[in-house]
């Protein structure tokens, strides 16, 4: 079942188009990444799914419901984070997340413990009563992260959720979408940071002036784009001619030095990528510490895709 | 994590009394409350002791002495109204606090409705103080305290509910909290004041201005008669006109449904961006 639906979506902002005619289906279970330059319409998208703009034309559905004309149902199964989220500087943690559990219908005794444990897990417990006006931008995140939780929605809406985190807080705030999305739930998340949606999403979706460029999952689109690279930590650096061997290697396209490790780019998809380590490994000998998939692959896509798209 | 989605189908009066729980908090932890308790006091306590302390001689009529001290009831009602209304709606896109409250499943009518009772309810605390104050020093000075007080609370209660549905219009049409503060402060003090007089100074009832109707107030304690006073060897005429009961309701009933309606109609509308 398609949790978020997007059919020809455009929004304008005076004469400025803001979304241009964006189709988007967006399966349950799936965590989606929402990649895109400033003022691509990522936050213009999610705004319309939350109901706080009203598209020009298209419609947006959660659910199946109608995201601006049935918002109450749409709604009801979201938990969102838009923009970088201000609270009622007078409440206190507990008091903002009771007042929004309540506005949800969640029950008194739930509630608390609810309060308590999204607290936990957004590492607030400890200013818990607290009065939110003598926040950092970094807690007032951390507690937007808390609200979006607080009801256990099975879709989450992120807009920029690492935005003025900590190291810390961004690795936590990971962990989290991938804990929800190991539970089967959906998430939508629209970032500037190309790392944190390869480590979260399974698939992405990348925008630029309001229009929709690619949608795939990762694997898909680096294979698509020839731009599969894996980053190589070595136990030691390779000569210049173990290098060129490996540059010989078939289907391999290019190898940079970085470090003690290499970045290899080449063609095909995982089978290949095996075959590549395989050889490495076991022909080549070559002191392999570990291996990943490369950051660059991401970008070089996603870079390529606004560039061809200008 | 849990594992079941917590939420749970909640009705919309339900989510009124919760906006308004939450919203009167607000009410009471900031100072503002306090603020028009101290004007409440000291005004109520001014028009007591002045007297006294001036060797004023008192109306011999209870009944003009109330109209007298409760006469600054419509002020304290307007000043009570934009405190608590003003910044009802515009603060929530001032200080961007919609975008935490307006993703969750509820209407944004019931969010209008339970600030709109908030603030009514935070209100009727001064008014009531500065009412209570008036029977107090009635039954002090003259020995009774007049009934009529209570209608003129009933329609100081209605003058209330007609500033506070313009300062929901207000607070929903503007961007800044204090622009919708001052702008409900000015328009009844001063604008809506100066157009009556005009109107009334050409001769015509202003039966229709809010600020005429909340003349009830006094009009409830001491019942007084249209006048027109020709000034002898002009043409001119002074005309002086008081609101009558049933038109005042319907007047100050009408503006506060037409502001709140239009108010709900606009944050319905209002975007995000």
């Amino acid at each position: 079942m398609e949790a978020i639906v997007t059919e020809g979506l455009t929004k304008y902002y005076g004469k400025t188009l803001a979304l241009n005619d964006l189709n988007l289906k967006i399966d349950s279970g799936h965590c989606v990444g929402f990649l895109g330059p400033n003022g691509a319409g990522k936050s213009t998208t999610i705004k319309i799914l939350c109901n706080l703009i009203r598209p020009a034309r298209g419609k947006a559905m959660i659910n199946g419901y109608d995201a601006n004309a049935e918002s109450t149902s749409a709604l009801k199964n979201v938990g969102a984070l838009v923009e970088t989220p201000e609270f009622y500087s007078y409440l206190t943690p507990v008091e903002i997340l009771s007042y929004l559990g309540k506005l949800r219908g969640m029950a008194d005794h739930g509630l608390k413990q609810r309060v308590q444990r999204v607290l936990d897990v957004v590492k607030l417990s400890e200013w818990s009563n607290m009065k939110i006006g003598k926040f950092s931008r970094g807690m007032k995140q951390r507690l937007g992260i808390a609200q979006a939780i607080l009801h256990d929605p099975p879709i989450l809406i992120l807009d920029e959720p690492a935005l003025g985190l900590d190291p810390r807080g961004t690795y936590e705030m990971r962990e989290i979408i991938k804990a929800m999305a190991k539970e089967g739930k959906t998430a939508f998340l629209a970032s500037h940071m190309l790392h944190e949606i390869r480590e979260t999403c399974d698939k992405v979706a990348l925008l630029d002036k309001g229009r929709l460029l690619a949608y795939d999952s990762i694997s898909n689109l680096e294979t698509l784009f020839k731009a599969r690279k894996i980053q190589v930590d070595l136990l030691q650096p390779l000569k210049p001619s173990e290098i060129d061997k490996i540059r010989g290697i078939e289907r391999v396209r290019m190898v940079n030095v970085e470090g003690k490790g290499l970045i290899i780019s080449f063609d095909g998809a995982e089978a290949e990528q095996a075959r590549l380590l395989a050889t490495l490994v076991k022909e080549m000998k070559v002191p392999v510490t570990s291996f990943k998939p490369s950051m660059e692959a991401l970008e070089d896509i996603y870079l390529q895709l606004i560039k061809e798209g200008n | 994590m849990a594992t079941k989605n917590e939420s749970r189908d909640v009705s919309t009066s339900r989510q009124i009394i919760v906006v308004a729980r939450y919203e009167l908090l607000k009410h009471l932890r900031r100072k503002r409350l306090l603020a028009v308790l101290v004007i409440a006091a000291l005004t109520g306590s001014l028009l007591i002791v002045v007297p006294y302390a001036l060797n004023v001689p008192l109306a011999e009529e209870a009944k003009t002495w109330a109209s007298t001290f409760l006469s600054f009831a419509s002020t304290l009602i307007v000043i009570v109204g934009a405190f608590f209304a003003g910044d009802a709606i515009a603060s929530e896109f001032e200080h961007r606090t919609a975008y935490v409250l307006f993703p969750n499943p509820v209407k944004r009518a019931s969010l209008v409705l339970g600030k709109f009772a908030a603030a009514f309810t935070s209100a009727l605390l001064p008014i009531g103080f500065y009412y209570a104050l008036g029977a107090v020093a009635l039954l002090s000075i003259y020995g009774v305290v007049l009934w009529e007080i209570g209608v003129s609370f009933l329609y100081a209660l209605l003058c209330l509910l007609c500033v506070l549905g313009m300062t929901f219009l207000f607070s929903s049409l503007l961007k800044s909290s204090m622009a919708a503060t001052l702008l409900s402060f000015f328009m009844f003090i001063f604008i809506l004041s100066i157009v009556s007089s005009v109107i009334t100074l050409a001769g015509i009832e202003p039966w229709f201005m809010p600020n005429y109707a909340a003349g009830s107030i006094t009009q409830a304690i001491n019942p007084q008669e249209d006048t027109i006073i020709q000034i002898p060897g002009s043409p001119l005429k002074v005309y002086q006109f008081y609101p009558k009961f049933p038109v005042s309701i319907v007047v100050q009933a009408t503006y506060l449904i037409a502001g709140l309606v239009l108010s709900i109609a606009i944050v319905n509308r209002k975007e995000m961006t």
